[in-house]
């Protein structure tokens, strides 16, 4: 503020304030990354080994980032230093976001109420903490194992296999980060703040601008307000300092595309996917959603008319959902691969480049199929197995279209705690309102109760030891 | 419930007041947590064989063998490959297989105290542990401790004799449970339901009683034997491959040594065995390990006259002999128990006949 009168000077100490923010973030998250790369994957181990990553790095140095740009624009109301190390360090967005905004919670913090103990916020923060709580313990901690036979021997992943891996992550992921999210919405809420949403049911989306602004929507939004704004702002000027267009009609043009759309887009999407971990695979991730938006922006801007959401109907609409998962899976399999030379063998086993496994059925239902099942065993497609073993592949697979249906027929948490406005913004209502609408009675008290049960219950872990298989 | 829920909504509705009403919320969720979670806890404590694995009947009946000095003359102790390949009923002298799935001779150690509390011993104990057996002992919190194996007392000693010997392993659970070790060995001790979460769940809660009933008669009856891979064959590749050397643990290296000493102050004869490893393993392993085994067997019996190692260390049998990469089947169990009994045929180890079948000592 005391060097508003003097812009130049305001930027040199913005300038260096985020560079600092920023140096600090580089040493500890991708100093070792970067040693690897240049000493060709040898390391220094002496000076990166010892490097412990400091817990919510990334987000405390985003949020640190956005408050100090925020200053230099004007926009920050409240300057209290109490409430400022109070809105960086507040625990609950540590580990996985939200990122928060100071416009939403710095407010918040002022609040007198918000000190005081709210019975009300208590019993809402819980019940959304537990929905949090068993997403990530019960839902995608149980996806483990397959995720982990299948990028684990990404070089031999049968057909079967891959696609079980994929699918596995692509669930693994979202329960977890959508746990994760809750629990830090819960957990904010019992101190009587209310967060963002960062999650609202991303697989539902039926486009991936959509998809972006349905998964880690805090993220999309910070990005969207530090990097891609400022950057589309300035290419545009420099169009306009050239006597270009920069209007609709310029955007639909390639050249004007090109700049004002695609590039921005990419680079910002590059940049998302290096925040995720340090690594090739990930700026692939990034590139490849950065294809994906400036494709999506095209059909947007270059088709001539469209149909609206509300107009087309339910068969197409659920077509465009699923094109859209199946583009983010395939992204997906960068993100999971421990490198891209992984990555590239797991998508070999997608295709059957490894063979397509055999589904294991026990010698009763073999023998029940007479000829057929000699048939499916002589060409490798059965495999005899004990009736435990197919029990378990079995249950497995269920498992999946299990969470599958939870993912696209049910309420998400702020869908179900929608009454008592769990987070800031608005909500959407989603299916079975009815029933599924929290409200602090007996019977969702049993509900909370055993679902908070279910997660101390599965805090040591869903896999069992096994010497021997039953 | 009805009933529970117009109480609860009468009550809050005559309130008015939506803290009054939260208030009310959070105590019946608490009673419905700590009931729920109460009850689970009562039905992990009660009813272990209803949904743990078949480790645990296997281990009632060698305890149950033990509690009742029902050893016969020769008492094996080893991990799984023992307990698949030894058939005690096939013992001339008669006997009891005690090896354990996936245990060292840490377990051992606390099994054979159990044994010491006979007025009988066995005339000869058989201790035969795989080459990793010695190295560490990975399935001690996964299996042992909560199977029952090691009681609350027993990993109060592990962590004594851990810490005095600066050997962390034990000292921590695995997976991540970052808990203090008294608390972890309270909880185990207790069987806090978190720690069986897993064999409730592919247990189907209560799926399987029946299976371990019927487990712990049939492993009773062979006298604690128990195969694991049923494979007509296996060229599978044992742990042993993933092993460049040979580095005993100090925690399990101090509790095999206390067994030795434990009979040798009893005048019980011991007698080490190593058991087989299938072809395909034995064509891929480091061969350093082989040597430094037997060299440290040698060392750790070298001062104990009653104590002999029998027959080749890690010796290569045809892979058809095996069920899965690490255990014998039925034949290969048979087989194998036919050369140990005449090994052990001789009353004494140093008697003529049993100094010609010591084949390294």
């Amino acid at each position: 503020m005391r060097l508003a009168p003097r812009p130049r000077l305001q930027t040199l100490a913005l300038s260096l304030a985020i560079a600092t923010d920023l140096g600090v973030l580089i040493y500890y998250k991708y100093m070792d990354a970067c040693l690897q790369f240049l000493t060709g994957g040898a390391g220094l181990h002496g000076l990166a080994a010892n490097i412990v990553l400091p817990l919510g790095i990334s987000f405390f140095t985003f949020t640190q980032i956005g408050y100090l740009i925020d200053k230099k624009e004007g926009l920050v109301a409240e300057r209290g230093l109490l409430h400022y190390v109070l809105f960086v360090s507040f625990f609950p967005h540590l580990i996985a976001g939200p990122i928060l905004h100071n416009r939403e919670i710095m407010p918040q913090l002022v609040q007198p109420r918000t000190y005081r103990f709210s019975a009300e916020n208590l019993s809402v923060g819980l019940a959304i903490f537990s929905f949090g709580l068993v997403k990530k313990t019960l839902f995608a901690d149980t996806m483990m194992d397959s995720v982990r036979a299948g990028f684990g021997h990404a070089q031999t992943a049968t057909f079967g296999t891959a696609w079980l891996a994929i699918l596995s992550f692509a669930l693994q992921i979202y329960f977890d980060f959508s746990g994760y999210s809750d629990m830090a919405i819960g957990l904010a809420r019992m101190f009587n703040i209310r967060f963002p949403m960062n999650f609202n049911s991303p697989y539902k989306a039926a486009s991936i601008i959509e998809l972006w602004q349905r998964w880690h929507m805090t993220l999309s939004r910070y990005l969207a307000l530090y990097v891609y704004n400022p950057l589309a702002m300035a290419i545009t000027r420099r169009r306009q300092a050239r006597n270009l267009g920069i209007g609709r009609a310029a955007q639909a043009t390639p050249g004007g595309f090109a700049t004002m759309v695609v590039v921005p887009t990419v680079f910002t999407m590059s940049l998302a996917g290096i925040w995720h971990g340090a690594g090739m695979q990930y700026l692939i991730f990034g590139l490849i959603h950065g294809f994906y938006l400036s494709v999506n922006h095209a059909m947007r801007i270059f088709r001539p008319h469209r149909v609206s959401a509300a107009r087309e109907g339910k068969l197409m609409h659920a077509m465009k959902v699923l094109a859209t998962f199946m583009a983010a899976l395939f992204a997906l399999v960068f993100f999971r691969s421990s490198s891209v030379g992984a990555a590239f063998q797991l998508l070999g086993g997608m295709i059957g480049l490894h063979g397509f496994g055999a589904f294991i059925l026990p010698g009763i239902i073999l023998s029940h199929l007479g000829a057929t099942g000699q048939a499916l065993l002589a060409k490798g497609f059965v495999q005899s197995a004990s009736a435990i073993d197919f029990v378990d592949q079995v249950c497995g697979l269920l498992w999946v279209v299990i969470l599958f249906v939870i993912v696209w027929g049910f309420p998400n948490t702020q869908q179900i705690m929608l009454r008592f406005e769990p987070v800031l913004g608005k909500i959407q209502p989603g299916p079975f309102k009815g029933v599924l609408s929290w409200r602090p009675n007996a019977v969702w008290a049993c509900a909370v109760g055993a679902m908070l049960c279910l997660g101390v219950l599965s805090l040591g872990g869903t896999s069992e030891f096994l010497y021997f298989q039953f | 419930m009805k009933l529970a829920v117009r109480f609860f909504e009468s009550r809050a509705a005559v309130a008015g007041d939506s803290e009054a009403v939260a208030r009310r919320y959070i105590g019946f969720l608490a009673l419905a947590f700590v009931g729920i979670f109460g009850l689970v806890w009562l039905y992990t404590a009660s009813l272990p064989m209803a949904f743990l694995s078949r480790d645990y009947p296997a281990w009632l009946a060698k305890r149950s063998m033990i509690e009742s000095c029902d050893l016969g003359q020769v008492a094996v102790f080893g991990d799984s490959r023992t307990m698949a390949g030894i058939e005690p009923n096939l013992l001339p002298l008669g006997g009891a297989n005690l090896a354990f799935s996936g245990s060292s001779p840490i377990e051992a150690y606390f099994a054979v105290q159990r044994m010491l509390l006979c007025k009988t011993l066995p005339k000869t104990v058989v201790l035969a542990f795989s080459v990793g057996g010695f190295m560490s002992d990975t399935n001690y919190w996964r299996s042992s401790a909560r199977v029952g194996i090691v009681n609350f007392a027993a990993m109060r000693d592990v962590q004594r004799e851990s810490r005095r010997l600066h050997d962390d392993e034990m000292l921590h659970l695995t997976d991540g449970e970052h808990l203090t070790p008294l608390l972890s060995e309270a909880l185990m001790a207790a069987r806090f339901p978190s720690f069986y979460f897993g064999s409730l769940i592919d247990g189907f809660g209560f799926g399987r009683y029946l299976y371990n009933k019927r487990m712990e008669g049939k492993i009773l009856s062979a006298r604690g034997e128990a195969l694991f891979g049923t494979d007509a064959g296996s060229h599978d590749l044992a742990s042993e491959t993933e092993l460049s050397h040979f580095t005993p643990s100090p925690v399990v290296n101090y509790y095999f040594r206390s067994i030795l000493a434990e009979m040798a102050k009893r005048d019980v004869p011991v007698v080490l065995l190593s058991m087989p490893i299938n072809d395909a393993t034995c064509q891929v392993m480091d061969p350093s390990l082989r040597p430094a085994l037997l060299a440290y067997l040698h060392q750790a019996i070298a001062a104990d006259p009653r104590a002999t190692m029998v027959g080749p260390t890690m010796p290569c049998w045809p892979n058809r002999f095996f069920g899965d990469g690490f255990h014998l089947n039925a034949a290969g169990a048979e087989r194998y128990t036919a050369t140990v009994a005449r090994w052990l045929q001789p009353a004494e180890p140093q008697s003529a006949a049993a100094a010609a079948l010591v084949v390294e000592r």
